[in-house]
């Protein structure tokens, strides 16, 4: 079953986009509110995808991405950047990043999974 | 009125006729020398007179041809007069034979009359119109000119004239009536030379110097005639054959074209000066008599010196006046004037934006104060300094040779710019917004120098900056809760939940809808606010169009399929120089409207085609039409043509405006074309890609 984290400071975004993903998408989701614990799981856990949100208090998305890519542990994990900061069609200065993907908020609960999924290359 | 001839033509008939009336009065000259007989002499002058009266008849005519209205009718009374005299000469050298006393008298009956025709000749030559004082002065002119000639004449021949045993009723006329209205004649002559406007001077000048001649020959005529002594063929003769070709001559006088003085007064000075000489004549002609001077000669002169003194106040009054009138015009002027400096001056201190001025060197000529305090330095601190280097040096890639303030001051183009940069004292670089105008000289030619605005657009930007963050800002807070409640009512109406009953579910997709309704209004009014201030920058590259065509219309596929639309793609031809994604926004976008206007069933064509350094591109639907007085508005911003549309077909009504604003930032047009009911195509241009453009042909999608 695909494992993903979702890491954003809302509460809310952070339980509609459990429900979407566990609901609709069938997979096993993780949640956390933050940079440090974002980290703590995914040196702890098995992940399939992250999905970052990027402003956050404290230890920020591209702060946490930055560390996630630097340890050898987690640098494998695709991260997906989940941001109210673009918009669909925006150009985003984060090529070379190597994240491995943009989704802009507000998204569709419904086609969250698939859009992920197409993202990465996965079959839907 | 026969044609005037040209200029060229009418010099080289005067060039013509001067050397041939030269050798003509030379010839008579030498033909009517003493020695030879008296019988021969007078018929040598007989003909002569008699060729040179036809010679001046046909050249008055031809003049009376040429010309128009009163001249024309002067140069006929010319003619008429010479015909007259010609008609009583040649009667009276036929009667001559018969009758001596009788031919004379004929031929004194003729010139008479001649003389009249050519007063009132004379007098139909159009003057120059003057009032008040002028009229004044023109008629002291005439009575002063006319007693001159009085005085002359009386001086000239008054003995002989006074002798009543001398006089006959045949000398009567010669003696008398002669003189007398060549007297007038003269002085109609004068007068007009001295009132006579620029087209007519040299002609007038001409005839007046003939009339002259032939009244002084006259006036000797009259004094032989009183003493006995006249017989014809005498070298006296050549006084009338030189008047007569005088005037033939002038009227063989090229026209003048009238210049633009024509209409003004002649000069009070060539009246004066030809005034003063008929009195110095006469003078000298009577103290040379050395005759008593008779009461009645003595009050003529008495009344000419009082004429010329009343003449000489006239004009001195005249004269006053205008310069006190021009003093005052003067002053006035200066006053409007050193009014308009102030104005000028206030203008420049107490406005806003920097103004300077350089001349072609590019040397600053003058500054106003918000210039000086805008760069931080005193206003005199700049003059005469070179403007490129005090305020450009180093900035916005511009050397001294390409620096547009230079182009403005030498080629005289009006530049601006919108992002230049200047540097303050100290080197501090800040954004301005410039324009530079060339002064340029009235007469034409290369400009003075250049004028140039700027204002210091530091706080603007700021401003714009401020506006740019706090709209990213905005959006963003707008946007997280906005993706919980699109999150919740999405997965809610999806089901993902679980089933709800009919109507919760209904109340949640109507949520639902206005929620992702709000999303998309969130979006366009940062698109636009994006596009229209700039902030997005355009990467501009070369597409074909058919690329670009294609991926837009396999995007709107989707929604098609939905609305049961078809979408169809049309010929496509060109290359495009754009930012693909805007350009692509823009067709989906008016594919997306074709869609929504469509009915189910219908047919969305888009197409491109290459136009003359463009392409247009067209998104045409078979929807129900846009109203002529719409298609218009439909561009601006929350237009929608029916006030239904926003909640039926789900747009922002900002999509249109976000299109054009695409659009135009790429210097191209956009605009609907529709028939009530009809359709409607949607059009707009982007600039096609040069041929040679570097850039290498992308294909989108």
């Amino acid at each position: 079953m695909t494992r993903a984290l979702v890491v954003d400071d809302d509460d809310s975004i952070r339980m509609v986009a459990e429900v979407a993903l566990e609901s609709v998408g069938g997979w096993e989701v993780l949640s956390a509110d933050g940079g440090v614990a974002a980290l703590e799981l995914a040196a702890t856990h098995r992940l399939d995808v992250i999905l970052l949100d990027v402003m956050m208090p404290g230890l920020d998305g591209l702060e946490t991405f930055r560390r996630l890519a630097a340890d050898p542990a987690t640098a494998d994990i695709p991260v997906i950047l989940v941001t109210a900061k673009v918009r669909v069609g925006d150009r985003v200065d984060w090529d070379g990043l190597g994240i491995a993907g943009v989704i802009p908020k507000p998204f569709d609960p419904m086609t969250l999974a698939r859009d992920v999924s197409v993202m990465l290359g996965w079959p839907t | 009125m026969g044609r005037p001839l040209p200029a060229s033509a009418q010099h080289r008939v005067f060039a013509i006729a001067v050397p041939a009336a030269i050798v003509a009065a030379g010839g008579s000259a030498i033909l009517l020398d003493p020695s030879f007989p008296q019988g021969f002499r007078e018929t040598v002058s007989g003909l002569s007179l008699m060729l040179v009266g036809v010679l001046v008849a046909v050249s008055c005519t031809y003049r009376a041809r040429q010309s128009s209205g009163r001249r024309r009718h002067a140069w006929r009374l010319f003619t008429a007069a010479t015909l007259v005299a010609l008609t009583a000469n040649v009667s009276a050298t036929l009667l001559q034979t018969t009758s001596g006393p009788v031919a004379l008298m004929v031929a004194d009956v003729g010139v008479v009359l001649a003389v009249l025709l050519s007063i009132v000749g004379l007098a139909s030559f159009p003057g120059v119109k003057r009032q008040g004082a002028g009229q004044v002065m023109a008629l002291i002119d005439g009575l002063v000119a006319g007693g001159g000639v009085l005085v002359i004449v009386t001086a000239l021949i008054h003995p002989h004239l006074l002798d009543p045993g001398k006089l006959s009723a045949t000398t009567l006329l010669g003696a008398v009536v002669i003189p007398v209205l060549d007297v007038v004649l003269v002085t109609v002559a004068v007068v007009l030379l001295a009132r006579a406007s620029g087209p007519d001077r040299r002609s007038l000048t001409l005839i007046a110097l003939g009339f002259v001649i032939y009244v002084m020959t006259d006036l000797v005529y009259a004094v032989q005639l009183t003493q006995g002594s006249f017989a014809w063929g005498s070298r006296l003769d050549l006084g009338w054959i030189i008047g007569y070709l005088v005037v033939m001559l002038a009227a063989l006088t090229p026209s003048m074209p009238a210049d633009r003085d024509a209409t003004r007064p002649p000069s009070d000075t060539r009246g004066g000066v030809l005034i003063f000489l008929v009195l110095l004549v006469a003078g000298s002609i009577q103290a040379a008599s050395r005759e008593e001077l008779t009461t009645s000669v003595a009050l003529l002169w008495l009344a000419l010196v009082l004429l010329a003194g009343v003449r000489q106040t006239i004009l001195s009054v005249v004269n006053d006046s205008l310069r006190h009138g021009l003093e005052r015009r003067v002053d006035e002027q200066t006053a409007d004037l050193q009014r308009l400096a102030a104005q000028n001056a206030l203008l420049l201190t107490s406005v806003g934006d920097g103004i300077y001025g350089v001349d072609p060197q590019g040397l600053i000529t003058f500054v106003n104060p918000s210039a000086a305090a805008a760069i931080g330095v005193r206003t005199r601190d700049l003059l005469g300094r070179d403007a490129h280097d005090s305020l450009h040096a180093g900035q916005g890639g511009h050397t001294a040779e390409d620096c547009y303030l230079l182009l403005a001051a030498r080629s005289g183009e009006q530049v601006s710019q919108v992002d230049d940069t200047y540097l303050r004292v100290g080197g501090q670089p800040f954004p301005v917004e410039v324009t530079a105008s060339p002064v340029l000289a009235p007469e034409g030619g290369a400009p003075r120098g250049a004028v140039v605005v700027f204002r210091d657009i530091t706080e603007r930007r700021d401003v714009e900056r401020m506006k740019s963050e706090f709209l990213s800002v905005v959006s963003h807070e707008l946007r997280t809760p906005l993706t919980s409640i699109r999150g919740t009512l999405g997965l809610l109406a999806g089901g993902a939940v679980g089933e709800l009953p009919p109507r919760v579910a209904a109340m949640v997709t109507v949520a639902s809808d206005s929620s992702e309704r709000l999303t998309r209004l969130i979006n366009d009014l940062l698109d636009m606010e994006r596009i229209g201030s700039g902030s997005v920058e355009m990467q501009l590259d070369a597409f074909h169009a058919d690329g670009l065509v294609n991926a837009a219309v396999q995007q709107m596929q989707g929604a098609g399929v939905e609305r049961g639309v078809t979408l169809d793609i049309g010929p496509c031809s060109g290359c495009v120089l754009g930012d693909e994604d805007q350009i692509m926004q823009t067709l989906s976008n008016l594919l997306g409207n074709a869609i929504k206007f469509s009915e189910p069933g219908g047919t969305v064509v888009a197409s491109a085609q290459a136009v003359a350094g463009h392409v247009v591109f067209r998104v045409r639907d078979e929807g129900r039409g846009i109203p002529s007085s719409k298609l218009a508005l439909i561009f601006e911003p929350f237009a929608q043509v029916d006030s239904s549309d926003a909640r039926e077909k789900g747009g922002t009504g900002l999509g249109l405006a976000i299109c054009r604003a695409i659009v135009e930032r790429h210097g191209g047009r956009i605009w609907a074309e529709s028939r009530d009911g009809g359709g409607t195509t949607m059009l707009f241009t982007i600039p096609a890609a040069e041929p040679a453009a570097p850039l290498g042909l992308r294909v989108a999608g």
